[in-house]
């Protein structure tokens, strides 16, 4: 017994000389043991603001500082992300683009606590996001055709109008979780619009869901009168792209959009829209 | 048999390494040609290098770029240059060989995430790497951070928070060039980067 628990003394010695912090103006950055799978050690950032002590991951998630991009377009890593966000009890809020995930409290006793929370929360979302949860192919497709997408719609925006296009945005904070591909603002008027794509009619039919989901989500709330047009644009070049197949479904997504799905090859009639 | 140790397909690399995704299998069997990439002389194309892009989904990073040769391998390379947009002392160099390996087989990091040097060899609290620090291979294709002389120098550390004083010293370390015997230079004036940006507090304008 002796050894093994001589052993354990060097075990917590190791472990505890992983703690350590840097100090980054008015916040302490307090590099813990927790790692994520891409060999990285999570960071969590200590800032006291109005009397309360806030721990959180400094935008570090977000901003592609772990080498791991969490991808919200993939509904397995939703349901994921929101299981350890409910569970650690995060709070989120948005700064210069980044997404911050936080903890607070007044009492300087608990700050551990939300140590030990946002670390945890962290490393978990951290590693899996690397899992691959839906198939290459069909992430490749999903990445090529908002890359493409996103590039025509910037072409189309002037470059002086270019604050007033968003990409992968909710409408406001109370709808955070309704993401549309692209937003696009002229005199408190938006116009959303939904990438449609798949690379099987499997896929595809899924991402109609996803479109018409959203629209319908907007639709009932109090944005709806600054709601200009809602537009689907549909990837009729991808593979999995058969009408026969989905043309019931796209019918349904019509009657959301209200007639204003717009198929790639005719993108240009997007111009009068924005 | 233990099969951490059993004779694997791959000819001197113990089995249990081909199951672990922390190993860069492009690097660990390209491993010559990784040495050959880091070690001989490499000549940067353009300086001074403009970082005006906005990475790609990042917002908060801008790029520059150049093309790079090697003296011996016959490739396309391409030195990166990438820094936040708020904090000039945050930035990354990585060089590219982009035909054989899909990351970069050269990196500097001054700023960011502790990396873990995840080789079963080292002890646990040897393992942690602040930045700044160099990322290099090591021949079962995990990547190692290490920091130099310099970067472990309180008198020479701050000087190195210079990216154009930092250049030369990666240059130094990954021997690479402009020209000759120049190093090259990085423009960060030009575009949103011309502003005043030395905010090295994460939080400072986030409202909690």
């Amino acid at each position: 017994m002796k050894e093994l628990l001589t052993i354990f003394k060097n075990i917590k010695e190791e472990f505890c000389s992983l703690w350590t912090f840097k100090e980054r103006g008015g916040t302490l950055e307090i590099i813990t043991p927790y790692t994520t799978t891409s060999n990285k050690f999570v960071s969590v950032f200590l800032t006291i603001k109005n009397k309360e002590f806030i721990v959180s991951d400094g935008g570090w998630l977000s901003d592609n500082t772990y080498e791991t991009t969490p991808d919200f377009e993939d509904d397995v890593f939703g349901k994921v992300f929101s299981y350890y966000k409910n569970y650690y009890d995060i709070k989120t809020v948005k700064a210069a683009e980044l997404d911050y995930y936080f903890k607070k409290t007044t009492k300087k006793e608990l700050i551990p606590n939300l140590v030990f929370d946002i670390a945890n929360f962290v490393s978990a979302i951290s590693s899996s996001s690397q899992i691959q949860f839906i198939d290459v192919r069909e992430k490749e497709e999903k990445s090529r055709f908002n890359k493409q997408a996103n590039n025509f719609l910037t072409g189309l925006v002037p470059k002086t109008d270019k604050p007033n296009l968003y990409f992968r945005k909710s409408v406001n904070d109370n709808l955070r979780s309704i993401k549309f591909s692209a937003i696009a603002t002229k005199n408190n008027q938006m116009t959303l619009i939904n990438y449609v794509t798949g690379s099987t009619p499997e896929y595809f039919i899924g991402s109609i869901g996803k479109a018409n989901i959203t629209f319908e989500v907007v639709n009932k709330s109090t944005v709806k009168e600054h709601i200009k047009h809602k537009v689907a644009l549909i990837n009729d070049k991808a593979p999995g792209f058969d009408k026969n197949k989905l043309y019931v479904y796209l019918e349904q997504l019509e009657s959301s959009t209200n007639k204003h799905n717009i198929l790639w090859h005719q993108r240009d009639k997007l111009k009068t829209l924005i | 048999m233990n099969t951490s140790t059993a004779e694997s397909p791959v000819r001197n690399v113990p089995r249990h390494y081909l199951f672990m995704s922390k190993f860069n299998n492009q690097i660990r069997t390209g491993f010559k040609t990784y040495t050959e990439l880091k070690v001989k002389r490499k000549t940067v194309l353009v300086s001074p290098i403009d970082v005006l892009k906005t990475k790609d989904r990042h917002p908060s990073l801008r790029v520059g770029h150049s093309n790079v040769t090697h003296q011996t391998v016959k490739k396309n390379l391409n030195f990166e240059v990438e820094v936040k947009i708020d904090n000039s002392k945050d930035f990354k160099f990585k060089i590219f060989c982009s035909d054989l390996f899909e990351k970069p087989f050269f990196r500097f990091d001054s700023a960011g995430a502790s990396h873990r040097n995840n080789d079963p060899e080292i002890p646990l609290k040897e393992q942690q790497i602040t930045t700044p620090h160099f990322h290099e291979y090591n021949a079962k294709g995990i990547e190692i951070a290490y920091k130099t002389k310099a970067l472990l120098s309180p008198i020479e550390l701050p000087q190195l928070e210079d990216i154009n004083i930092c250049m030369m010293h990666f240059c130094e370390e990954g021997n690479m060039r402009y020209q000759k015997s120049d190093f090259p230079e990085v423009n960060l004036q030009k575009g949103e980067l011309g502003f005043k940006f030395t905010n090295d507090d994460p939080l400072k304008n986030v409202g909690f």
